[in-house]
């Protein structure tokens, strides 16, 4: 909740201006209070799906049968997971890994105009900013790793609000692989998807996902994930590159 | 007005925060027991890993790279990061991967007679890391 604290700041500054708070000693210390407490989600309106999630081992990276174009046939069967996979260089193949990891958590805070996800693996974070006019010409990545630099096989989302559900709709993905667990559906630059995320009646989140993919899918994907609250808090994951070769 | 922007500066610092691949497709389902030493020992993310130090009868050695969850799934999983050590003597039992001499960890048995296991840190079951 601290972290991202400083970014809650702007639509607290007019109200308290408005009461003389602008000023003086007491005026800074009460903005430093709520810089510091943040501000209640509940507030905006919007479906509480904040926490620190973990993978619900009982209904997790649940695909539906995969049915390639011949491209993407053509592309699944040129993959070898020995040497093709991008975690070797610490990089999600796709959104449907990043959501598929099973032994680490996921982060997510709401805000009024934006969600951000981060996924420990990695040290993801994935900024999805809401009710925007559709998705910019340019498309840069909405995710980036803890160095600032941006994961281009996550692509670009932006997110509304469908009464409980969190909509995201994500487009501009580089080429990789939907998910490299059990199967490795390849996705390509046309890969488009949705995903629809709800808590369900016993607090925990699911996390459906369309997947439309005209050059490598004959037809839509769709994976769901279900998530328990975890008890562990999202830590720095430190990748390292090309752990695994000791030569 | 210097004071009370140093004051909202100083109070408002962000808090730090005190805060892969398919095993299915790397590694195969048929299972090896090897004695060995254990050698470069590495406890990082996205996979652990050592390579086990194999005299063969011939009197050769042979190295093969034994792969272990990683390490934040291995410390909330339980493990004490102490459990193994460089040198020491395991008998191990691994799946074989389809990268030649490599080797998934399922279970060692330590010098003390004890075998450790792994487990994820969001399994739900109630396995013990160790057994005799």
């Amino acid at each position: 909740m601290f972290d991202l604290s400083i970014f809650r700041f702007a639509r607290f500054y007019n109200p308290l201006k408005l009461c003389g708070f602008s000023r003086g000693f007491w005026g800074a210390a009460v903005l430093s209070c709520i810089l510091l407490c943040g501000y209640p989600v509940a507030s905006f309106g919007q479906p509480d799906l904040e926490g620190t999630w973990g993978i619900d081992r009982s209904l997790f990276r649940q695909y539906s049968e995969v049915r390639y174009t011949e491209e993407g046939q053509r592309r699944h069967d040129a993959y070898d997971v020995l040497v093709d996979d991008f975690s070797y260089q610490c990089i999600p193949s796709g959104l449907g890994r990043a959501w598929d990891e099973p032994d680490t958590v996921v982060k997510i805070e709401q805000f009024k105009d934006r969600v951000i996800i981060q996924y420990e693996m990695f040290d993801l974070v994935r900024t999805v900013y809401l009710n925007q006019n559709g998705h910019p010409v340019e498309l840069i990545s909405s995710t980036v790793n803890i160095h600032g630099e941006p994961m281009h096989t996550m692509g670009h989302s932006i997110g509304w609000y469908e009464g409980d559900t969190l909509m995201i709709e994500t487009i501009g993905y580089a080429r990789g692989n939907i998910t490299t667990l059990l199967r490795y559906p390849p996705q390509s630059m046309a890969l488009r998807s949705i995903e629809r995320i709800y808590r369900d009646e016993s607090d925990r989140l699911v996390v459906n996902i369309d997947w439309i993919d005209p050059i490598t899918l004959a037809e839509p994907l769709v994976s769901t994930n279900r998530y328990l609250r975890s008890k562990f808090d999202l830590a720095v994951y430190g990748c390292v590159k090309e752990e695994f070769d000791h030569e | 007005m210097l004071k009370n922007l140093i004051l909202t500066i100083l109070l408002s610092a962000p808090v730090v925060l005190c805060a892969h691949h398919s095993v299915a497709l790397v590694f195969s389902q048929e299972r090896i027991t090897l004695e060995g030493s254990i050698k470069e020992l590495k406890w990082i993310n996205p996979h652990s890993s050592f390579v086990l130090e194999v005299m063969k009868e011939d009197g050769t050695r042979e190295e093969w790279l034994v792969e272990l969850l990683a390490r934040i799934a291995l410390e909330r999983g339980g493990w004490n990061l102490d459990e193994l050590k460089s040198d020491w003597n395991i008998t191990l039992v691994g799946r074989i991967g389809y990268r030649e001499r490599t080797l998934r960890f399922v279970e060692a048995r330590l010098p003390d007679g004890r075998i450790l296991r792994e487990r994820s840190p969001l399994d739900p079951s109630d396995k013990e890391i160790f057994s005799r």
